[in-house]
């Protein structure tokens, strides 16, 4: 990560912080971020400098119409400098930070379909017996998983999802 | 009749004739001397002068003669040597040439014979070369197809797992993960 990313996250996680809006904000934009990820219409759409700005921050207006306010100002301010490439990489050190604020680590989840409240919290659980600290449960779902979960502390993956379990099989065949 | 009587009359005549006219067949007798005189002489003369020329013309004649028979005979054996010798000559040479085209022909023979084991060997090679080919485009087939087979079974396994992770299954998978992931530390 480069430092200018650096500072755009601690800038974004100050201004969320100081509006006691820090988790939510995280959220949203770690939910932006994989949004980002996985459609390329939208990321394309957003990092391009051709498209006036004012059209971008319609997008943007429009895709976080239910979020945190906050979020969405603060992703506009991301787009009009022209910075919309490193979207992701600043809400990822966004919510790392906001994690650690609290003493807790990011563990990033993704399971093939959505997760209740009690599996997420026994998960939470889980993972930070492994860890040997609290996470922050970060959960996306991933269809090509197929089933299972991969989670990844860190630099650590535990990856219990079907695909790779197939994929194993077809190796050793 | 007349005739008759003219010949009698001759006959008369040369009897008579005898008896007055000089005798043709007993010569005179100076006729004799003078004869034997110039007939001695002659002889003489003649064993003197003529008969020694022409002895030595006719000996003269008969050395060249023979000298000229000598010449010839010298020259016909000359020849015959030459003869000879362009006889051995040519004997040699037909024996020479006999001897190239032998050599020749056993040298075409040879390199034939040499051309005749390469191409077998080529063949022989390019044979093992074609079945070496069609060994390796087998395998490649058969791994080829293998790999194929292989897919497709893994893809029906994928398929079949993907059908079967219904709600609860997805459940259990979670319950778990949690659960293997909580016993390790």
């Amino acid at each position: 990560m480069s430092d200018r990313t650096d500072s755009y996250a601690i800038a974004v996680a100050a201004v969320a912080g100081a509006e006691g809006a820090l988790e939510s904000v995280a959220d949203e934009l770690h939910q932006f971020a994989r949004a980002l990820e996985t459609n390329d219409d939208l990321r394309n759409t957003i990092s391009d400098r051709s498209i006036p700005a004012g059209r971008r921050l319609g997008v943007v207006s429009e895709v976080l119409s239910d979020a945190h306010p906050m979020t969405a100002n603060l992703v506009n301010m991301i787009v009009g400098a022209d910075r919309a490439n490193e979207i992701v990489a600043i809400a990822d050190a966004v919510v790392k930070q906001a994690a650690s604020s609290r003493g807790e680590q990011v563990a990033e989840v993704r399971s093939a379909v959505a997760l209740t409240e009690d599996q997420i919290s026994r998960l939470a659980a889980a993972l930070g017996n492994a860890v040997g600290g609290s996470v922050d449960v970060k959960v996306t779902v991933d269809p090509a998983v197929m089933g299972g979960i991969v989670a990844q502390i860190g630099d650590t993956i535990i990856d219990g999802s079907v695909k790779t379990r197939l994929d194993k099989l077809k190796e050793r065949v | 009749m007349s005739i008759i009587l003219a010949a009698s009359s001759l006959l008369a005549v040369e009897e008579g004739a005898v008896d007055e006219a000089p005798n043709p067949i007993i010569p005179e007798w100076n006729e004799v001397i003078w004869g034997g005189l110039a007939f001695l002489i002659l002889f003489v003369l003649m064993t003197k002068y003529a008969y020694p020329a022409v002895k030595k013309a006719m000996d003269d004649r008969a050395v060249k003669i023979q000298g000229d028979i000598d010449a010839a005979e010298t020259a016909r054996s000359e020849a015959e040597q030459l003869r000879a010798d362009y006889d051995a000559k040519l004997a040699e040479a037909k024996a020479e040439a006999s001897r190239l085209i032998d050599e020749a022909r056993q040298e075409a023979e040879a390199v034939r014979a040499e051309r005749i084991a390469a191409i077998d060997g080529e063949i022989a090679e390019k044979r093992a070369q074609a079945d070496a080919d069609i060994a390796a485009a087998q395998d490649r087939a058969l791994q080829e197809m293998r790999g194929q087979v292989t897919a497709l079974a893994v893809g029906a396994a994928e398929r079949i797992v993907e059908s079967n992770l219904d709600a609860a299954a997805q459940t259990q998978l979670v319950d778990n993960f949690i659960n293997r992931v909580g016993s390790q530390n």
